[in-house]
């Protein structure tokens, strides 16, 4: 498996008022294909600020951002959104459906924006709701008259429809109650079993044990990264004893 | 008071949408302010110059040769008529007048000397010159208003008056305002004095013109009535060549109307402004309320949750618009004060007439109040919307939901453009704002091209096709011993004519039908080479025993195609059959068209002794004339000056000699001169071949120069429509797209995160907008067509020339796809960012 992402000497910063505030510092980081990597942290660690660089919904202030070879980091904003629409799915914590189309509109939304209409691809939209477990009915439905677990599925549907070579997601269930965060978890450990990079911030332990690569960010840097067997093939409770002496180590 | 603050605060931190509102407020109420205002005075200008001058109210015109005395006695047995007057006066249909660095003003001219003007009118004379530089004027001419107002003549002017083929040096005396023939359709009043008069009389048509007030001056119908059994008695008391004689009635209500008709064209389109203006502030103002109303949704759901009635949040909004109508009222109110006069001043040039009227403020103030209450109640009903909030609601951001039940546009059925197709999605969301733009875009547009198919029309169309008279470069009336065909070959060899027509003078009367009622005969060989006049209905007349009346005749005496009229002259009556009808608003509808086969069963003797000259492209007509004036018409005045300037004896009997001939020629109808004088050893001797020609116009010249204040009129309008056209879709269009661009700040950051560039979102947002604009602008258009063609209608079937309205209409487009784009800039700033969790 290769590196899929890269960056060097990663740096952002944003002034407020005045003040130079660094969020991220000097990073290096390889993002493996195929890996289901997580990316922990306290909040106002700079996690979100990483993701959107990483993703090429911003650019860096210094540093340089690879994806497969190619240097994104100097792409103008048209070139990004291009680089966006075949590379890069996003599911966010707020889900940001768009309030004024039905959800398979929506799906289609991040669909059209890449290729034509065609039978085949409504053919995949529909497999892709079955897959996630969006009933027949509900398809036709608007985003404000479905329940949140329902609407981030859709919100998944949704990244994933263009097969992006990475899957990025920004707190996927900070939003939702914890059964439904589970369910929706258990959609991206299957997307990830057959293929799918995955790249996930999250503040939360649970959410982190889904990953196999826990990478611990401080104040812009990477402190240390903890790596785990992809999850299910280990026992639940050791898995988790695991990461969480790693986090203590770190000072959760 | 709480609310009032918070409006406060609401203006100031919306404060360039709030001045722009302010803005147009302000311009909406001046323009009402300058109409209601204005109104009321240029109907009184005219009434105010009868009241002044006491001016004779109602006359009726008759040739002198044709007159009789018994005409007067029947006037004067009527007992609805009062002080009744005779005098005569020159009628010349198109006479020059020049003056050195003026171009030719030539018009409908009567002439009156001093005497007779004071049994017409005792109007002051406007003048910079004192008694005694008066006293020494030689040849005074006092002038309407219109030559000083609008052609910048002053007292002391030196200018020369062209008449039948005469030119009469004259010094402008002064100006003075006229309440009978003052106005360039119906002709101007030049006053000289007895002497020149008696010059001028001497080849120039004189009518003897009866005057009368009518004593009941509230009827508006007494007079016509008074008309219409003058003539009956008329007719018969001569015999019927009364009829034949008869050149025009008139009275003050057309003067009236003509003198009024421009102005009030000039303020009902600042009117039809201000309403459109007005439709647009409301749109404005209820677009804004709704998209504050949903940006602020959290914080109404708060007030509400902390007590507050939807009745204390909606007042918020009324006191923020009835500020805005307030201040906007108070700016406009200033702003008509000062900017009405003006307007009233170029009221008074265009009308031709002076003095002042008193303004009626009342209706003014009740103007405003209207508006600022329109405004308000707009504000009002809009802002009660809060009621259908209840605080849960307002909590859940569940507003703009609830527009959207349909999936309008499904993206399943997509065929190219997903942009266009996402587009429609914004565009069906948003219906009424979408009738909005429709509406107030409709009303600017239609206004602008209701202007431009005007201006086209007055500028060309409406005349060339509507005059029923041709309107050649030149209109050449020969002297009658010329040979007209001769000289129409000798034009030809001249490069620069592109066609010669042989015709009969202006104004040749024929009588017809039963009641021997008067026709002007417009006669041409063949009605195929004329070019302005033009067959509605039925064919043009070709054989003998045919002719063509006019639209209006067709109407008022129940004429059509195939009907038989009799036509008589002096001598004979022959039937004639109606081939055609022909669209004419010139001759007060009297023309009637013959052949010259036709015509000449009426008059066997006549000829065609008159010609009309066509130039081609690029020929200056003016010098055209010069050299044909001074190669075919040597004149009186060119002989007198010879007269004064010749020094040597022999010279000096040339000159007489010549000038003997012209008067024979011109005052008794000589054909034509040849001399020799024998003066001791010398012989001196020459002929009249110089003498050609009797009198020449230009109908074109003519009909320009009466128009000149309705074009300018036409022309204002046009630009005011143009540029208020421009404001209110520049303001509507940025109001709409940039507050739509806040309203869908989160859901163009997500589509950004999917990978759309702001180019293709710009699109969608551009495109959500468009229908409605492009669909305005096309109705704009259609309406426009409709309205003028309704006017136009009134003149007979005329043809419009579009390509300026179709320019116009993709100008607009163009225009309002700059505009939005300006609007929809700032989507550029929107990050994917906005949507990170925190
Ligand atoms: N657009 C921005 N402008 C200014 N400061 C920002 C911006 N985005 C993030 N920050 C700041 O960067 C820091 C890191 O933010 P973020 O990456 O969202 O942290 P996390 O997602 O780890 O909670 C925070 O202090 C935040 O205030
Ligand atoms: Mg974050």
């Amino acid at each position: 498996m290769g590196t899929v992402l890269r960056t060097e000497k990663l740096c952002k910063s944003f002034s407020n008022g005045g003040i130079q505030q660094h969020v991220i510092r000097n990073l290096d980081l390889e993002i493996e294909e195929g890996d289901f990597t997580v990316i922990m942290g306290a909040s106002g660690s700079g996690k979100s600020t990483l993701l959107y660089a990483l993703s090429g919904m911003d650019r860096p202030t210094l540093g340089k951002v690879f994806f497969g070879g190619e240097e994104i980091s100097g792409y103008n904003n048209d070139k990004l959104a291009m680089f966006r629409r075949s590379n890069c799915g996003f599911v966010f914590q707020d889900i940001h459906l768009l309030n004024y189309m039905n959800i398979t509109d929506n799906v289609l939304t991040g669909a059209l924006v890449n290729k034509k209409n065609s039978p085949e691809l409504r053919k995949k939209v529909e497999e892709l709701f079955d897959r996630v477990g969006i009933a027949p009915e509900i398809r036709k439905k608007f985003p404000n008259q479905l329940s949140g677990g329902e609407a981030q599925r859709v919100g998944i549907v949704r990244a994933v429809v263009n097969d992006p070579k990475i899957l990025f997601a920004d707190e996927p269930t900070g939003s939702l109650n914890s059964a439904a965060g589970q369910d929706v978890l258990n959609i991206f450990t299957e997307l990830n079993r057959s293929g799918q990079s995955v790249v996930m911030v999250t503040h939360d332990l649970k959410t982190a044990l889904r990953g196999n690569r826990v990478i611990f960010l401080r104040d812009g840097s990477i402190v240390s990264e903890y790596r785990m067997e992809p999850y299910g093939g280990q026992d639940e409770k050791e898995r988790r004893d695991g990461l969480q002496a790693f986090l203590e180590e770190m000072g959760w | 008071m709480k609310s009032l603050r918070l409006a406060f605060f609401n203006i100031k931190k919306h404060i360039w949408e709030v001045l722009v509102l302010i803005l147009l407020t302000t311009a909406s109420v001046t323009m009402l302010g300058i109409s209601l205002t204005n109104f009321g005075k240029v109907e009184r200008i005219y009434d105010h110059v009868l009241e002044g001058n006491g001016c004779i109210r109602a006359v009726i015109g008759i040739k002198s040769e044709g007159y009789l005395d018994e005409y007067e006695e029947i006037l004067r047995n009527d007992e609805r008529v009062e002080r009744v007057i005779r005098f005569d006066a020159l009628h010349t249909l198109t006479g020059r007048m020049t003056a050195a660095g003026k171009n030719d003003i030539e018009l409908t001219y009567y002439i009156v000397d001093e005497d007779n003007e004071a049994l017409i009118e005792n109007a002051e004379l406007d003048t910079t010159l004192s008694e005694e530089e008066l006293a020494a004027l030689e040849h005074p001419i006092r002038l309407p208003y219109f030559f000083k107002d609008s052609l910048g003549f002053r007292a002391g002017e030196e200018a020369t008056l062209i008449l039948g083929g005469k030119e009469l040096p004259v010094t402008v005396a002064g100006f003075y305002d006229s309440g009978m023939f003052a106005t360039t359709y119906t002709g101007l009043k030049l006053v000289v004095s007895s002497q020149d008069y008696k010059v001028l009389r001497v080849g120039t048509d004189e009518v003897t013109i009866l005057g009368f007030d009518e004593k009941d001056q509230k009827d508006p119908k007494v007079v016509e009535d008074i008309f219409s059994d003058f003539q009956i008695s008329a007719t018969e008391v001569s015999d019927g060549t009364f009829i034949r004689n008869a050149v025009f009635n008139d009275y003050y209500a057309y003067e009236r109307l003509i003198c009024s008709v421009t102005c009030e064209t000039v303020l009902t389109m600042v009117v039809v402004m201000s309403v459109i203006l007005t439709v647009a502030i409301a749109f404005l103002i209820w677009q804004r309320i709704s998209s504050d109303m949903e940006e602020q949704i959290r914080n109404i759901g708060v007030l509400m949750a902390l007590g507050y009635r939807a009745k204390d949040i909606s007042r918020v909004y009324v006191w923020e618009y009835a500020l805005i109508g307030i201040i906007g009222g108070v700016i406009g109110f200033l702003c008509t004060l000062v900017i009405s006069p003006v307007f009233f001043m170029i009221f008074r040039i265009m009308s031709g007439h002076h003095g002042t009227v008193p303004t009626a403020y009342g209706l003014l103030f009740a103007g405003i109040v209207l508006m600022m209450l329109i405004l308000s109640g707009i504000a009002w009903i809009k802002a009660a919307k809060v009621r259908k909030y209840p605080p849960v609601v307002a909590l859940r951001n569940g507003t703009a939901d609830h527009l959207f039940k349909k999936n309008h546009f499904s993206l399943e059925k997509t065929k190219n453009s997903v942009n266009l197709r996402l587009a429609m999605k914004l565009f069906a969301g948003k219906v009424g704002q979408s009738i909005g733009i429709f509406v107030c875009i409709t009303a600017a547009s239609t206004a602008l091209m209701t202007g431009v198919l005007a201006k086209n029309l007055v500028g060309n169309d409406l005349i060339v096709r509507s005059a029923g008279m041709e309107l050649s470069d030149l209109r050449m009336e020969l002297n009658p011993y010329a040979d007209a065909k001769e000289m129409r070959n000798d034009l030809l060899k001249d490069d620069r004519v592109r066609k010669v027509l042989l015709t009969v003078p202006l104004l040749t009367p024929v009588e017809m039908g039963e009641d021997q009622s008067q026709g002007l005969a417009q006669v041409y060989e063949n009605f195929e080479d004329t070019e302005n006049i033009f067959c509605t209905k039925g064919r043009p007349a070709i054989h003998d025993n045919e002719f063509m009346v006019n639209n209006l005749m067709a109407v008022t005496k129940g004429i059509d195609v195939g009907d038989e009229v009799v036509l008589g002259s002096d001598r004979y009556q022959q039937k004639f059959i109606v081939t055609g009808i022909v669209t004419s608003v010139t001759n007060s509808g009297l023309n009637i068209y013959l052949t010259y086969d036709g015509y000449h069963r009426l008059e066997p003797t006549s000829s065609l002794n008159c010609l009309e000259v066509y130039l081609n492209d690029g020929v200056d007509s003016k010098e055209f004339r010069k050299d044909m004036e001074t190669k075919y018409g040597r004149s009186l005045r060119d002989l007198r000056k010879a007269v004064e300037e010749a020094s040597t004896p022999e010279e000096k009997i040339r000159a007489r000699a010549e000038e003997k001939m012209a008067v024979l020629i011109s005052e008794y109808g000589v054909s034509g001169v040849d001399y020799s004088i024998t003066v001791g050893e010398t012989v001196i001797s020459g002929n009249s071949d110089d003498y050609r020609i009797k009198d020449t116009s230009s109908l074109k010249e003519l009909i320009d120069q009466q128009n000149t204040s309705m074009m300018i009129a036409v022309n204002l309008g046009v630009i005011m429509f143009g540029f208020l056209d421009l404001v209110i879709t520049a303001v509507i269009l940025i109001m709409v797209t940039s507050s739509a661009i806040r309203k869908l700040q989160t859901e163009m950051g997500v589509m950004k995160a999917l990978g759309y560039t702001s180019r293709e979102l710009t699109l969608q947002i551009g495109y959500s907008v468009m229908p409605p604009v492009i669909l305005a602008i096309i109705t704009g258009g259609f309406a426009g067509t409709f309205l003028i063609k309704m006017y136009a209608n009134l003149f007979g079937n005329i043809s419009f020339n579009y390509t300026h309205l179709i320019l116009t209409g993709l100008a607009m487009m163009v225009f309002c796809m700059l505009i939005s784009l300006v609007g929809i800039l700032r989507i550029r700033k929107i990050t994917p960012y906005r949507l990170m969790a925190e």
